[in-house]
């Protein structure tokens, strides 16, 4: 099956901007992983190739990312921060916590009830969407309504805060 | 410049990145079709990966409007007895963190916390240049003062340490002492059970009157005084921050630990099954639903729930 996947699974790695001998890395790692994996039988094993090709190339880019680091204000907030890095933050940046984190409460306090909530059982508790499905007596798809609407409105402050953040940036400068 | 076309992409990206999580392989064709309509698609979906990732710490901290009562009851919390439930460990977690954040005044010394709940996993820059690595429902205690020394005070992490011979790193667990020769290694506390393995480097343990060293590869279990050591491939050394356990006959009660961790799930294992070992791999990525389906045929056991968790038995 590997070698069948082989081609489809190079597809989708060039497709995600991979480089030629990135792809070639990544499959070669793909498949070292998945010969490792002397288990039982996987529900789709096809999906999860495709799963975890995508993870690996995830993974490449988060370590790519924090060599560029912290780029935006978001990042550079305490939540996206590292302790060590800065144990005491000033008072400035204290505030610009707070007032990130109050933005954010308003937004999930602006949600839907059960939107919120979903969101909540995702990104915090960790369930997966079909548990969830599950646990609220919901459909697959009636999550991830939910759970798109959460995000693009996380988003959408998230990109606000960003222009703030460079407006900031310009007129300090 | 956000225009309607980029925040279309990006809600597309957005609505893809919701749908693999549990995709089927049409799903991942029909996205490898996206990608390729625009080379710009794939960058939009990175920068949708890295916003959940910087959205999450954020969410970790904010309060949510309180759920509908239909479904919920309300849940009181003793900050100060953790651990006892996976949900009061993840909020109390969450407050000795923020707590951290916004009170750091009010923490006496020089020494504070960072904790994860069930099921999340942290990395933590030193410094010197360093990074831990910290598992699910675990907590360290880092010193300002002195960013050499380390206490982990449960659960797991992966270090890697710069090594500095006039100041050593050192981790203390317990009354156990670990000092880097210079080092990759993972460090595990369940109960009274400590397990330390080394990916590159040395490390010497120090512990019930014994110093010993140890180099990749080498595993090393301490329960009271007594201590064993093994064996096993050096890459397989903290592979759980790659969502993989690597095992080489391992007890039962080993990897029920560390799949517990990582699935913010408690996990015992019926006594009949304590004598027995698991030599293979286990995946410990999408969500607990999809591990138990994983680990009840790799492991040739049987999964019930019980109170607070799962047990497994033969």
């Amino acid at each position: 099956m590997l070698l069948d996947m082989y081609t489809v699974l190079r597809r989708f790695a060039l497709a995600r901007g991979c480089a030629d001998s990135e792809a070639d890395d990544l499959l070669q790692d793909l498949f070292i992983k998945v010969s490792e994996l002397r288990g039982g039988p996987i529900a789709n094993p096809r999906a999860y190739l495709f799963q975890m090709t995508s993870n690996l190339i995830l993974d490449r880019r988060r370590g790519e990312m924090r060599q560029v680091r912290r780029e935006d204000g978001w990042a550079r907030s305490a939540f996206g921060h590292d302790l060590v890095d800065d144990p005491q933050p000033t008072p400035e940046t204290t505030a610009l916590d707070r007032d990130l984190l109050t933005r954010v409460e308003h937004a999930l306090g602006a949600m839907p009830p059960r939107t919120a909530e979903i969101l909540k059982l995702y990104r915090v508790e960790g369930l997966a969407q079909k548990a969830i499905a599950t646990r609220l007596d919901l459909s697959l798809s009636a999550v991830e309504k939910h759970l798109q609407r959460a995000y693009k409105d996380l988003d959408a402050l998230k990109l606000s805060w960003a222009r703030q953040d460079l407006e900031e940036v310009a007129i300090d400068g | 410049m956000a225009d309607a076309h980029h925040d279309r992409t990006r809600d597309e990206a957005i609505d893809w990145h919701l749908r693999l999580e549990h995709g089927s392989e049409d799903d991942w064709l029909s996205f490898t079709e996206w990608l390729e309509a625009d080379p710009a698609h794939s960058r939009v979906y990175d920068s949708v990966a890295k916003a959940e990732n910087e959205v999450d710490a954020v969410l970790r901290h904010a309060e949510f409007p309180a759920p509908m009562p239909a479904n919920d009851t309300v849940e009181t919390v003793d900050p100060v007895r953790r651990n006892l439930w996976p949900r009061r460990a993840a909020i109390a977690a969450s407050l000795a963190i923020v707590g951290a954040l916004t009170f750091q005044m009010a923490q006496p010394g020089s020494t504070y916390s960072i904790a994860t709940g069930p099921g999340e996993t942290r990395e933590i820059a030193l410094a010197d240049g360093g990074t831990i690595s910290l598992n699910g429902n675990s907590e360290v205690i880092l010193d300002r003062n002195d960013t050499r020394s380390v206490e982990l005070i449960a659960g797991e992490a992966r270090f890697g340490v710069t090594h500095n011979a006039t100041a050593p790193f050192s981790v203390t667990v317990g009354d156990n002492r670990l000092v880097d020769i210079g080092t990759v290694f993972n460090v595990s506390r369940d109960a009274d059970l400590l397990r330390v393995g080394v990916a590159e480097g040395a490390v010497r343990f120090e512990g019930s009157g014994q110093s010993l060293r140890l180099g990749p590869g080498d595993v090393l279990r301490a329960q009271g005084d007594r201590i064993e050591t093994t064996n096993t491939p050096a890459e397989a050394i903290g592979s759980w921050t790659g969502g993989t356990l690597v095992y080489d006959s391992a007890p039962m009660a080993d990897v029920a630990a560390d799949v517990g961790r990582a699935i913010g799930m408690r996990i015992a294992v019926d006594p009949a099954l304590a004598s027995r070992s698991f030599s293979g791999v286990l995946q410990t990525r999408g969500g607990a639903e999809a591990v138990r389906g994983r680990m009840g045929p790799v492991l040739g056991v049987r999964i019930e729930d019980t109170t607070g968790g799962w047990t497994l038995k033969p």
